[in-house]
């Protein structure tokens, strides 16, 4: 995350709020507060996870509401949006951030880039603004991670996020 | 008072509060933890008795299991003799999934997994109440998180049909997620998407 925190510096164009700093444990509630009264444009969440048997792969995910909104009974029209479903104003804002993220970062070389995928993460769940999840793996309690604590890779990807930011800025994906 | 009588007094408040302690803590061991793992124990009984149910003919479900290389759920088939209640079968769908596939697919739960109860309300959600061993083991990740969801309840409302969403419960309560990742605060409709098609 610093990594792609000073890649983005770099371009002199964003502004950067970390929603955690450091080894602490900060709410899911918390860093999405952080987000929405920043009035952030877009919201990246990074983890890693356990994603099979590949060296370095990279799933991003958007959100998907756990129940289809088209079982959902409309709600009435108001002002306030209601904090749990702030997200699904942006889904497709979201699944664009997403497919600009995966083209990116498939073209790193010795990495595994699934199809953008839509989960039910609860970290995007309350975000107002574009979201997305980035997975790598893999990560199983009994595999090691260096492969994706190398220096090199976290920076490849760090790019591959200000570029796939920059397309979206330009109108593209 | 001498002194040396306040010293004693003093002991003798000192052994009497570690023995308070040692009973209370015995008791607890005696009288309460049995009946919970009793409590256990009958539901673990439960489980297994709508498992193995022996009436009425052998039918196939088709069951979701991740492939987590893959990134989805691939159907395996497997023969039930189906309970007569829904909410039973339902329970039957959990712990069929809990017992792993037979064909080296990952794991959903893990097979020590306790099917608390099942509720079935007018509108067609089922309410799953997991003991919080369905945490013990559980793969860390969006990923693995989302597929076990989606595991259990396209596997449920796809051979169910009264079912038409699936709301889990741990230890009897909401639970924000299911590890970290999965929001389980709603309750989740079913997705095909999330199953593999074609060879």
């Amino acid at each position: 995350m610093a990594r792609v925190r000073l890649a983005l510096l770099g371009t002199n164009k964003y502004r950067i709020v970390l929603t955690r700093t450091g080894d602490v444990d900060t709410s899911i509630e918390q860093r999405t507060l952080a987000a929405n009264l920043a009035g952030a444009h877009y919201f990246l969440s990074f983890h890693a996870g356990d994603l099979g048997t590949a060296a370095r792969r990279i799933t991003v995910f958007s959100f998907q509401p756990p129940t289809s909104p088209v079982l959902s009974p409309a709600p009435p029209p108001s002002a306030f949006v209601p904090w749990a479903q702030a997200q699904e104003a942006h889904l497709d804002q979201s699944r664009q951030f997403a497919l600009a993220l995966q083209q990116r970062l498939a073209l790193l070389s010795g990495v595994q880039v699934d199809l953008p995928a839509a989960a039910p993460v609860r970290a995007l769940r309350s975000v107002d603004a574009a979201a997305v999840a980035i997975e790598l793996g893999r990560l199983a309690t009994d595999t090691d991670a260096t492969a994706l604590t190398e220096p090199a890779f976290q920076q490849q990807v760090a790019a591959s996020v200000v570029q796939a930011l920059t397309t979206l800025e330009k109108g593209g994906t | 008072m001498s002194r040396r009588a306040k010293i004693l007094l003093l002991l003798l408040l000192v052994v009497l509060a570690v023995a308070g302690f040692y009973l209370r803590t015995l008791a607890k061991r005696v009288f309460i933890e049995p009946a919970q793992h009793a409590e256990e124990a009958a539901r673990a009984k439960l489980s297994e008795f709508a498992l193995q149910s022996k009436q009425g003919p052998s039918q196939t479900a088709t069951l979701y299991f991740p492939s987590l290389d893959g990134g989805n759920l691939l159907p395996e088939n497997r023969s039930l003799i189906w309970a007569e209640a829904d909410v039973d079968r339902v329970r039957q769908v959990v712990l069929a999934l809990a017992e792993g596939s037979h064909q080296g697919l990952s794991h959903v739960l893990p097979p020590s997994t306790t099917v608390r109860a099942v509720f079935l309300s007018p509108d067609g959600t089922a309410y799953v109440d997991l003991a919080n061993d369905v945490l013990n083991e559980f793969p860390p990740g969006i990923q693995t998180e989302t597929l076990a969801v989606y595991s259990l309840v396209n596997s449920i409302t796809m051979n169910i049909p009264s079912v038409k969403r699936v709301q889990f419960l741990i230890q009897g309560q909401e639970v924000e997620t299911l590890d970290g990742h999965a929001d389980l605060t709603a309750a989740f409709a079913p997705d095909p998407s999330h199953i593999k098609s074609g060879p």
